[in-house]
């Protein structure tokens, strides 16, 4: 078990609108899967499916109906992410799991750097140094110098999701959850962010990443996690992965 | 893991025939913002001035740092030690956390002398300290509340509360006076300063959107009753109570 970073099963989700009669809405059924170290899990499915609600289960935003997502992070027990405390998810989330939006929450009148600089200051990291690797990270995702002093709330869509992006890779998270990263970005900073998250997978983090773009999908993933109703669900490894 | 700053347990306070808080247990963590929401009336300023020893509380259990000590069952003059120097608060009323009668710099002043403060020069300078790290104009250090805009006096209370290196700030509806852009530029500072000092705090607010911008984990309390917690996006994204849903709800 040594080489495995996450392991989910039999989760499911299913939310209870209590202001709409009880009405129940399926989020997704039965999930199982196994993550090694440095693996890349992709997720595929329809609109509606549940691709989002799973990355946000793992990272709790989200309380998973049931089942579990146990983690084993370098150096610390496992712990099942599903049922844990608030604390320690808090804990794992600045230190250890990198997370994605599909859509991005400026913190108003935060700058571009300073929202990637807390990341990794969070993370322990003294303020000079996260400065430094924050500007790095930025420009590596092609954000212009002239743009690290203005707030992302001005900036285009495909910028500000680029700032999304920096802020999760910066920290070089063992866990990286991505929920369609690269929609709003063009085809040149698409390549970049992909060689980017490559960069890490190099430096052995492990990612699960949902992607609409098929092709995009087959260079990211060793493995594909097809969502959908309780047949379709499906685990299958990627023929030819990057 | 992160120590834990302050544990309560089973806190109930009761009026006569009115219970304002019923059972609440949870812990406060080093360096993290836990947001109190809830409609008016739920029981939030009394929790909070509860462990500020303003109320005494009818049954409960608070512990600081891990210490085995029940610190609702210290004297009243350990208690005030407790108070002035571990410890914050700014309420929603100005007027019940300064004294209008003598000015902004005396108010802080104040606290410092509490906490045994006796060199003039080392006061003064703690002053300006104090006031530059509030973003309060020195200029304004001699004049009385009563001359200062909303934002300044809310300021001035976060001054004082700051005065002695406290472990924990509360804070009670801190904006709720204040017009939108003045309540931003407080929200920012008391970000700051919980970046830049990790002290830990409690924030009660009615607003959601308040919330979402500085607390880390919410309570949500509803007729004295914590009936649900979890992570702010969690909260946001994800409510299970149909109380928290319809607080979600009307959010937007
Ligand atoms: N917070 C929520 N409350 C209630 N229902 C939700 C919530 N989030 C998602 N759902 C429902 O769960 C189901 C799965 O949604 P989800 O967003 O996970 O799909 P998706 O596969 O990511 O879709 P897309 O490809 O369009 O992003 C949908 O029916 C959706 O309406
Ligand atoms: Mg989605």
């Amino acid at each position: 078990m040594e080489n495995v970073v996450l392991e989910v099963k039999d989760l499911r989700k299913k939310f209870t609108l209590h202001l709409l009669e009880e009405k129940e809405i399926v989020g997704f059924q039965s999930v199982s899967f196994t993550l090694k170290r440095g693996e890349f899990l992709g997720i595929a499915g329809k609109s509606g499916s549940g691709k989002s609600s799973l990355i946000k289960c793992i990272y709790r935003t989200y309380l998973s109906t049931s089942g579990k997502i146990i983690f084993y992070p370098n150096g610390r027990n496992s712990v099942d992410l599903a049922t844990c405390l608030d604390e320690e998810i808090i804990d794992l989330r600045y230190r250890k799991i990198g997370h994605v939006s599909q859509f991005f929450y400026a913190i108003p009148r935060v700058s571009c750097l300073d929202i990637v600089t807390q990341s990794l200051v969070q993370q322990g990291v003294n303020i000079d140094e996260a400065k430094k690797s924050a500007k790095n990270m930025l420009s590596c995702l092609l954000i212009p110098d002239k743009l690290f002093d203005a707030h992302p709330s001005t900036f285009s869509g495909g910028e500000k999701q680029r700032v999304n992006i920096a802020r999760a890779l910066v920290k070089e998270p063992e866990l990286l959850l991505l929920d369609e990263p690269t929609a709003s970005l063009d085809k040149v900073s698409r390549g970049t962010v992909l060689e980017e998250i490559f960069e890490l997978k190099k430096k052995g983090t492990s990612a699960i990443g949902v992607f609409h773009d098929e092709k995009e999908l087959r260079s990211f993933a060793d493995k594909i996690l097809v969502m959908g109703n309780e047949r379709e669900i499906k685990v299958y490894e990627n023929d030819n992965p990057r | 893991m992160r120590k834990c700053i302050l544990r309560i347990e089973g806190l109930t306070k009761i009026y006569g025939s009115t219970i304002a808080v019923v059972s609440v247990s949870f812990s406060l963590y080093q360096g993290e913002i836990l947001g109190v929401v809830g409609e008016s009336g739920s029981g939030k300023s009394t929790l909070v001035q509860s462990l500020y020893f303003d109320i005494t509380p009818t049954f409960g259990k608070a512990y600081l740092n891990e210490e085995k000590k029940n610190i609702f069952e210290l004297n009243s003059q350990e208690k005030r030690k407790l108070k002035n120097f571990d410890m914050g608060m700014v309420y929603q009323n100005p007027y019940l956390g300064l004294n209008f009668e003598i000015t902004a710099g005396g108010n802080v002043a104040e606290k410092l002398l509490m906490a045994d403060w006796r060199n003039y020069s080392h006061i003064r300078n703690r002053l300006t300290y104090l006031f530059e790290k509030t973003e309060l104009p020195l200029n304004r250090m001699d004049d009385f509340p009563s001359t200062l805009s909303g934002g300044m006096q809310q300021r001035i209370q976060i001054a004082k509360a700051l005065a002695n290196n406290p472990k924990i700030l509360f804070l009670d509806e801190p904006t709720s006076g204040l017009d939108l852009s003045v309540q931003a530029r407080f929200l920012d500072l008391v970000k700051k300063i919980q970046q830049e000092l990790r002290i830990s705090m409690i924030l009660v607010s009615h607003d959601l959107g308040v919330i979402r911008l500085l607390a880390d984990r919410v309570l949500v309390m509803k007729d004295g009753r914590i009936i649900e917690s979890g992570l702010t996006d969690q909260i946001l994204e994800d409510p299970q109570s149909s109380y928290t849903q319809l607080l979600v709800n009307s959010m937007l």
